[in-house]
């Protein structure tokens, strides 16, 4: 099976929520060949690793260096411009949702570790995760759970080229007891590289009055997406991944209004930890109940003290050159070299390699998790994936990473090769690191 | 995260070299690691390396001193530097270059010594003390145990018929990916993991070792060393004299000096007696004995010090009839007049703390509670229980004791207490070596019903296993310290939540409530909780003396320095 993957033409489709591109933009008609010179990269090394960290366009690090040297030593009041208002309401647009909603962080583990504990939650209350979430998530929630004595249930989600959203919601399902106030999950698993059906799950949660906490590490920059119409309360990114903001940087997104279509509960009770402006007495007004927010929740956890204000400059860059660049065009090519990853991978190695999975197009990502070695028992060998991805990257400057996650029904611990493929990736240079991945496994077997 | 390798700082200019004398009881010092006890980690220390380790105390209340840290590994395996998973179920070792056993050849020592130390402590002849804790921990470690010991059964127990058995199985959970890394894998996460493997039966086992009988004398005198020394010469149960061992490097050891030219271990069950206090040995280290703890001592940190021990307990053998009935074992709690006790240690343990137990844990101990279900010393309440039990007045109970330490001051006294309260009972004292091994096969080592025991933390943090699991769980595997053999699933399944449980605080109440229940049924009688104590620091005899906390606060042997002549 070959995937076809070409450049993309300008298309005629508006992206979704930043309005139609001005026709004049030539970021939007340009190839993806001519995109990929808008990324400070090495010339001869291939970048398959954007789920670590992506490459930061050369706009974005000057609008970093520039941002960084205007507020050097200067007297102005650098508080104002830390709250981002502008930076946020764009960023907001392209995400589908409002300012008030949306925050600039540190980086997605800030914006977990404030959402979760944030959380009203008390002792004896369910949270339900995985086992395949960032450690951020899994340790944040361990902190509550020694903090509030709550108790925490962590799935082990099913993996592979088989596997169906519907397997994935029903494990949610079949865990949710009385107990159960949160269901937390990752957007795209980061060691298996699945898509989860974050829209099913966030329909189970509201059928049973649960908040839901999204880790969208990696979803911005990535998925062209509405994050209100996913019907999640949090979404936590990362900025500097797929988004190819600078290191440092995160977006946070908290639902601070009703809109019944994508989530008819109420509000969760949330306390914005973190956060100069949140009232020093009395307390904010009731949570609304409506489409118009009673208060700015964003601006709670906006305001920090002093902020990087060229690093938020610099991300706000990004957006918005992925918002001329056209979202819908970058994910659909994303998407379409994850597709010839896979392929090249089950040509390559077998379709019983893939951790990620295959058959439902609704859980796959361009991040595509794998074990080439042939003896299946290789799987729970870390040194020959640490050896195989160091060797990628010595011999011929080909950056991927391994991964480390539970599989249900197995007692290892098991690894993977990871490849992610973004907007300045080829088919060529997938077919290339597949190439020298076969060349490893056979040294290495 | 990685702990700073803590090197003691040289009081004095005394140089490096002489010979360090210690005096220890005669069971101390087992010298094979795969069936010594937890308390014999300071000697085993010597000649051997586990794949983590503790470092010295500057002050007891350092977090490092109780945190595990790498010594055969090269690291401490956490989700951060890739070796813990985030389910807590499986870890992954690199091995430390330049770690060589004592052998011809300066061999490596390689994960597969480390695996085969794993198998060596489950071996059915002398399984090791410990054995309860990896078994109910490492996965299917359990099984291979279980299926050694039923093998055995029909099979001799010859040191070839041993290896070939050892050699032709598998621990699903413990294997070597190649000569520089290991991984465990768990049955279930256990935050007290690491620190089990600082224990001496986590050791690494060379070849060499399969050509004898775990704790047999042949092992004893053919064991290879990867520590700072080797066993030169032994007499079983009189002493041990250990020589540098050339094979090892200090640059491969973060964790361990080796100040001394060469350490004897004078055995004797006059260890710990005040009576028997070295005066003219000024390069003497005492060792602390089971019951009594140190004489001379300093305790260390006073009422908020980790690592209180049980000291000193009763032990009822449950195997005998006489304790059928439940209110012959209450008369018995209710006896012993624990005050007395008390004054009796203070008296000979002047200045160390000790409190009046009603429960199993001692504080400074996960799952310690300070319930109390039986008053102490109330003999009349024990005359009408056994009176209504229709207990008659019959052969004596046998209540044994160890020589060592305050063994004989205790078991005289609860002998007492327990004949006054219409129990005939008679203190009988073994020496060291034979009270462990009366204690360890009851069944082979004539009748006893009674004992004075104690036990000290094998190590400090999430520890509530080191009391209620050791003590009270039915478990199939031998070893442990359940010595009265008692009985209960209702204790073995609170044992198994409190293992189950992620949450401390949850495991720590299963512990709590196991223990309770094991104390209300009088399985044992809790008498002192003791708190634990050091070693002097006497530079005109011996300088560099540190303690390890946990092992029991007990000295580390390898940077003591003894004088030196000029």
């Amino acid at each position: 099976m070959r995937v076809s993957v070409t450049d993309d033409p300008a298309t005629t489709t508006a992206s979704r929520t930043g309005g139609p591109p001005a026709p004049a933009d030539p970021l939007r008609a340009a190839s993806f060949a001519e995109l990929r010179s808008l990324f400070a990269m090495e010339p001869d090394a291939v970048h398959l690793n954007t789920g670590t960290i992506g490459v930061m366009p050369y706009e974005v690090l000057d609008v970093n260096d520039r941002v960084t040297r205007e507020w050097n030593g200067g007297l102005r009041n650098v508080y104002p411009p830390g709250m981002y208002p502008e930076h946020r309401a764009a960023i907001g647009r392209a995400f589908g949702v409002d300012q008030d909603e949306m925050v600039i962080c540190h980086n997605a583990t800030e914006g977990v570790a404030r959402v979760i504990n944030g959380l009203d939650l008390h002792e004896g209350d369910e949270v339900i995760t995985t086992s395949h979430e960032c450690y951020s998530v899994l340790s944040n929630f361990n902190l509550l759970r020694n903090r509030h004595r709550i108790t925490l249930t962590v799935l082990t989600p099913p993996v592979g080229p088989d596997v169906t959203a519907e397997e994935i919601v029903d494990m949610f399902a079949r865990a949710i007891t009385p107990r159960t106030k949160v269901l937390a999950f990752a957007a795209v698993t980061l060691f298996t590289g699945t898509r989860m059906p974050v829209r099913q799950l966030c329909d189970l949660a509201q059928q049973h009055g649960l908040t839901t906490v999204v880790d969208g590490a990696l979803l911005p920059g990535l998925f062209d997406t509405d994050l209100r119409a996913l019907g999640p309360d949090f979404v936590t990114c990362s900025g500097s991944k797929f988004q190819c903001g600078p290191l440092g940087t995160g977006l946070l997104y908290v639902r601070n209004k009703v809109h019944p279509e994508h989530n008819p509960l109420p509000l969760p009770t949330f306390w914005p930890v973190i956060s100069t402006w949140y009232p020093m007495m009395g307390a904010p007004p009731p949570r609304t109940t409506t489409r118009v927010e009673s208060y700015n929740m964003g601006d709670y956890l906006q305001s920090a003290g002093s902020a990087s204000i060229a690093r938020g400059a610099a991300l706000a860059k990004a957006c918005e050159l992925w918002d001329r660049i056209g979202r819908d065009r970058i994910e659909r090519h994303a998407v379409a070299l994850g597709a010839h990853t896979r392929a090249r991978i089950v040509e390559r190695f077998g379709v019983e390699s893939l951790y990620s999975p295959l058959t439902d197009d609704r859980l796959t990502a361009p991040l595509v998790a794998f074990n080439p070695f042939p003896d299946r028992a290789d799987g729970w060998n870390i040194t020959k994936f640490a050896r195989l991805v160091d060797e990628l990257e010595s011999r011929h400057r080909i950056w991927t990473r391994w991964t480390e996650f539970d599989v249900a029904g197995s007692p290892h611990q098991h690894y993977a090769a990871r490849i992610c493929t973004h907007l300045y990736n080829t088919a060529e240079e997938v077919d290339r690191a597949v190439d020298a991945i076969a060349d490893l496994v056979r040294e290495l077997s | 995260m990685t702990v700073a390798p803590y090197r003691p700082e040289p009081a004095t200019a005394r140089r490096r070299g002489g010979v360090l004398r210690v005096v220890a009881p005669t069971d101390a010092a087992p010298l094979d690691p795969s069936c010594a006890p937890a308390s014999a980690a300071p000697f085993v220390r010597l000649h051997t390396r586990q794949l983590v380790t503790w470092q010295t105390a500057r002050h007891v209340r350092d977090w490092q001193a109780v945190t595990p840290v790498p010594d055969l590994a090269l690291e401490v395996p956490s989700t951060w530097n890739a070796g813990l998973g985030a389910s807590h179920r499986s870890y992954v070792f690199h091995m430390r270059p330049g770690v060589r056993w004592d052998t011809p050849d300066r061999r490596p020592v390689s994960a597969h010594d480390v695996v085969r130390g794993f198998k060596r402590m489950c071996n059915p002849v002398r399984p090791s003390p410990s054995l309860a804790y990896f078994a109910s921990t490492v996965r299917g470690l359990a099984d291979f145990a279980t299926a050694w010991a039923a093998e055995a059964t029909h099979r001799a127990g010859d040191a070839a018929t041993l290896a070939a058995y050892q050699n032709a199985h598998e621990i699903p959970g413990v294997f070597a990916l190649d000569d520089e890394t290991l991984v465990i894998e768990l049955a279930r996460p256990a935050l007290d993991f690491v620190h089990m493997l600082a224990l001496p039966a986590a050791s690494a086992v060379p070849v060499e070792h399969d050509a004898f009988v775990p704790g047999s004398p042949e092992a004893a005198a053919h064991l290879r060393a990867n520590g700072p020394y080797r066993v030169r010469r032994h007499r079983p149960g009189e002493w041990v004299e250990l020589v540098r061992n050339p094979a090892w490097e200090p640059a491969a050891d973060p964790y361990r000096r080796a100040e001394a030219d060469r350490v004897e271990l004078r055995l004797s069950d006059g260890a710990g007696r005040a009576d028997a206090e070295p005066t003219d040995a000024p390069a003497e280290v005492p060792v602390a004995p089971a019951v009594g703890g140190l004489p001379a001592a300093e305790p260390v940190d006073g009422d908020g010090a980790l690592g209180w021990a049980l000291d000193p307990y009763l032990l009822l053998n449950l195997r005998d009839p006489v304790w059928a009935d439940p209110r012959v074992r209450q008369a018995v709690a209710l006896a012993v007049d624990k005050a007395a006790v008390a004054d009796l240690y203070r008296r000979h343990r002047p200045g160390v703390p000790v409190r009046i137990a009603g429960s199993l844990i001692p504080p400074g101990n996960a799952g310690h509670d300070t319930a109390d279900p039986y008053p102490t010393g109330d003999p009349a309440r024990a005359r009408d229980l056994l009176a209504s039990a229709g207990h008659a007045d019959g052969t004596p109970l046998v209540l044994i004791h160890p020589h060592s330490g305050l063994g004989p001051e205790v078991a005289h006294a609860c002998a007492s207490d327990l004949t006054r309260a219409g129990l005939p009972t008679r203190a009988v004292g073994l020496a060291d070596a034979a009270y462990t091994e009366a204690l360890r096969a009851p069944a082979t080592a004539g009748g006893w019903q009674l004992a004075v025991a104690a036990r000290v933390p094998d190590w400090l943090e999430h520890n509530g296993r080191v009391f209620a699991q050791a003590m009270l769980q039915a478990t199939p595997v031998p070893g442990g310290a359940n010595h009265g053999g008692y009985a209960a699933p209702e204790v073995d399944a609170l044992i198994e939540r409190a293992l189950d449980a992620p949450e401390p605080w949850r495991a720590d109440a299963a512990w709590r409530a196991a223990a309770e229940r094991a104390v209300a049924d009088v399985a044992v009688v809790p008498i002192l909780h003791r708190a634990p104590v050091a070693a002097p620091r006497r530079p005109d005899r011996v300088d560099g003396i540190a303690p390890l906390p946990p092992q029991g606060y007990a000295v580390d042997l390898t940077a003591a320095r003894p004088g030196v002549d000029e």
